[in-house]
């Protein structure tokens, strides 16, 4: 069945019919819309070439060949090619073809309508589809660009917030230096002065400002120990101790916080506890100190029990060190608020005993820090318990005595210092007027020689000069020209084994840490404890003393 | 619905009404999609929404709201990345309204989850014999009677062929029938 002539410009109205010769004689109606000069009689090979099958069209022949291939026509000079199959006919062919556009932005150019395709040919939804992948596209590249923004902008904001953490850490340390500063001279020439001063009214004065000083002292500590929990610069380093070396020390600082209170300190220790623990030393002392100063405010008399026990957990096996006063005790609603910060029991708390309402808080906090808790159980007018857990317990190693105790001593803190004998003499590098005054004084007190230097740089000349021999060298660490981890690096260089302890108002770990790696043997922190300085003293020259022996054996 | 839409509707609302208006309206719909992809389908329910939440922010009606994005939908939905697709719709108004149903057929023919409406086509003269086109219009969808009379408005100003658009029958949301006159005569 033959179509019309209408019946092809209907049903492909982009055809092309062509003579034996290859000449033009028919051309539908869009085609005409897109090619208007496109004439009949005109070659074919004038106006178009065959782009697939890539084949020379020199013959009416080549085209009727091709009746079952798709063929693709590149239009010459025009953005788009013709896309169809070739029809046989007795006077020729026809070329059934649609055009072939590659992209929807080609259609303004070509003026074509949605009219102009037959209904059945498929190339609208074609270029519908291309459009939507353009489209799809587009978003994409947007979307990644947005992306690739907010990620530029999220790290710029993470180097900002580093940034203000390194600098609020700077700041932390900084007050920390320049608030220790002054207290070291405050509670030094306190001491000094309680040992000096004959008058009872005026060593009771000196005693009120030492106190109060060494109160205010905690505080300070206590909010930059908080403010460096919570921006998590606070790290602890776990080590292996003694339990003896805790309780020591939990003695030691009850002796000293009790004063005149009429109470008394005993240690319970089950028999399941091991001899050493595994766990960060100082944060415990620090939990336990907040524990018994806390039961030694609020009990006005009786007893204060610490007692240790290995305790099975969730977490394992546990280290738990209960400390129970027979004080005030602690209502049952106003338990909750005791570990946040800056909360106490009751307001009425703060102007009655005093204190910032942050040593539960620090403790809690480090004792998750150390992966156990605190827990309190309490009844009002009859006493309060506060159990630490610690997980520490490694290896039961032996166990201890089941109890220790003493008696509170009951003439506090006013009695008169009994100085050591250290007949030695001592390099001391501080650029402080006031602390090398002070450090004088003790060291003269205890006999011992002082030379001091006012930078790190003097200290080292000082030290490595020809001549100079010290027992021992006290290093101040925050200096002008030189600070004292690189003066105490160079002078561990230059083959100067002496014994040098590091003394400074920077009470970080990382100070601790770095100086120890620039080669200090001892780590203390100002404000100065004299008994803690002597102590050093005598320790590290001792061990000094003992090294040498075994070397020249 | 494909994202399109949505896409159309907040370039609508931010053109005409400002970011804080649509940040309003994207967290009332409880909207937490931060952008629309165009060829991706969302549930109807969630077009829905914003259309609700919109006329209420802004205080239309909702037939108003979404005659008012009807009209704006040549500019911020169509032609939004489909311009030259677009125009094989036709030249002038008769011609794109004659080719509504196809473009919309080979539209769903494309994109499969597009479930577009249908249309025929009459063209007649109103009262005064000036000619006129009415519009049947069926979709599965309730409720966008008011959208298609915007649309239509719009497309009179797209082709600078204003017109009136009145709205003959209307059977559940779903069917109508739609008047289209010229407001100045077209040559």
């Amino acid at each position: 069945m033959e179509l019309t002539k209408s019946e092809w410009e209907t049903l492909f109205p982009f055809h092309l019919a062509l003579n034996e010769q290859l000449a033009i004689v028919s051309v539908g109606p869009g085609l005409r819309k897109l090619l208007p000069q496109l004439t009949t009689g005109e070659l074919f090979g004038e106006r178009f070439a065959l782009e697939r099958p890539s084949t020379d069209i020199n013959s009416i022949d080549v085209l009727k060949s091709l009746a079952n291939t798709v063929i693709i026509i590149r239009v010459r000079d025009e953005p788009f090619s013709l896309r169809g199959q070739a029809v046989i006919k007795a006077n020729g062919v026809t070329l059934a073809v649609s055009p072939w556009i590659s992209s929807p932005e080609q259609l303004p150019h070509l003026g074509l309508q949605l009219r102009d395709f037959a209904l059945h040919d498929p190339t609208p939804e074609l270029l519908f589809m291309m459009q939507g992948t353009a489209k799809s596209l587009q978003e994409s590249r947007e979307l990644s660009y947005e992306l690739h923004q907010r990620s530029t902008q999220l790290q710029l904001a993470m180097h900002e917030a580093r940034t203000a953490s390194l600098a609020k850490s700077q700041f932390l340390a900084n007050v920390s230096h320049e608030l220790r500063t002054p207290m070291t001279a405050i509670l030094g020439y306190a001491e000094m002065l309680l040992d000096e001063l004959q008058d009872s009214h005026q060593r009771e004065y000196v005693a009120v400002i030492h106190n109060q000083g060494r109160r205010l002292l905690a505080i300070m500590d206590d909010v930059l120990d908080l403010s460096r929990i919570e921006s998590g610069k606070l790290t602890v380093q776990f080590e292996y101790f003694t339990v003896n070396e805790l309780l020591r020390d939990t003695e030691k600082y009850f002796r000293a916080e009790v004063g005149i209170k009429p109470l008394t300190f005993r240690i319970q220790c089950h028999a399941n506890i091991p001899s050493r623990v595994h766990t960060h030393r100082a944060s415990v002392m620090q939990i336990l100190k907040h524990l018994i100063s806390n039961a030694i405010k609020f009990t006005p008399n009786g007893e204060i029990v610490m007692t240790l026990e290995a305790i099975d957990s969730k977490q394992g096996r546990m280290l738990q060190i209960a400390v129970t006063d027979t004080g005030i005790g602690i209502d049952l609603e106003k338990r909750h608020d005791l570990f946040q910060a800056f909360m106490q029991a009751d307001d009425s708390f703060t102007r009655t005993y005093g204190g910032a309402g942050l040593g539960l808080a620090i403790s809690r906090r480090l004792a998750r820090m150390l992966g156990g808790d605190i827990e309190v159980t309490s009844e009002l007018n009859s006493g309060s318990t506060f159990s630490l857990t610690v997980d520490c317990i490694t290896a039961q190693v032996e166990s201890l005595p089941i109890e220790r105790g003493e008696e509170s001593d009951s003439s506090g803190g006013n009695t008169r210092f009994n100085y050591p004998n250290l007949p030695y003499s001592i390099y001391v590098a501080e650029d402080a007027d006031i602390n090398r005054t002070l450090i004088k004084k003790l060291l003269e007190l205890a006999g011992a020689t002082a030379t001091f230097g006012c930078t790190g740089r003097a200290a080292v000349q000082d030290i490595t000069a020809e001549q100079q021999s010290f027992d021992l060298i006290i290093m101040d660490i925050q200096m002008p020209e030189m600070d004292g981890c690189t003066a105490t690096r160079l002078i561990r260089e230059a083959g100067i084994n002496t014994p040098i302890i590091a003394l400074t108002a920077n009470g970080q770990e990382e100070d601790r840490v770095a100086c120890h790696n620039a080669g200090a043997n001892c780590f203390l922190t100002k404000p100065i404890d004299r008994e803690v300085l002597y102590g050093a003293i005598a320790d590290q020259i001792e061990q000094y003393k003992e090294l040498q022996a075994t070397v020249a054996h | 619905m494909f994202g399109l839409i949505n896409r159309a509707f907040e370039r609508f609302i931010l053109r005409d009404y400002g970011a804080e208006s649509w940040n309003a309206i994207r967290h009332a719909a409880n909207i937490e999609a931060s952008t629309f992809i165009s060829m991706d389908v969302y549930d109807d329910e969630m077009s829905f929404r914003l259309f609700e939440a919109a006329a209420q922010h802004l205080a239309y009606s909702r037939d108003d709201l979404l005659e008012r994005f009807g009209e704006s939908w040549v500019d911020v939905g169509a032609s939004a990345g489909f311009g030259p697709v677009m125009r094989l719709g036709g030249s002038n108004l008769t011609d794109f309204i004659l080719n509504l149903d196809n473009l919309h057929t080979r539209l769903g023919l494309t994109f499969s989850a597009l479930r577009p409406p249908s249309f025929r086509v009459e063209l007649t003269s109103s009262a005064d014999h000036s000619p006129c086109i009415r519009l049947h219009y069926r979709s599965d969808r309730q409720g966008l009677t008011s959208f298609v009379v915007g649309v239509l408005r719009g497309l009179g100003k797209h082709f600078n062929e204003p017109v009136d658009v009145r709205i003959e029958q209307a059977t559940q949301g779903r069917q109508a029938s739609f008047l289209v006159q010229p407001l100045s005569r077209h040559e």
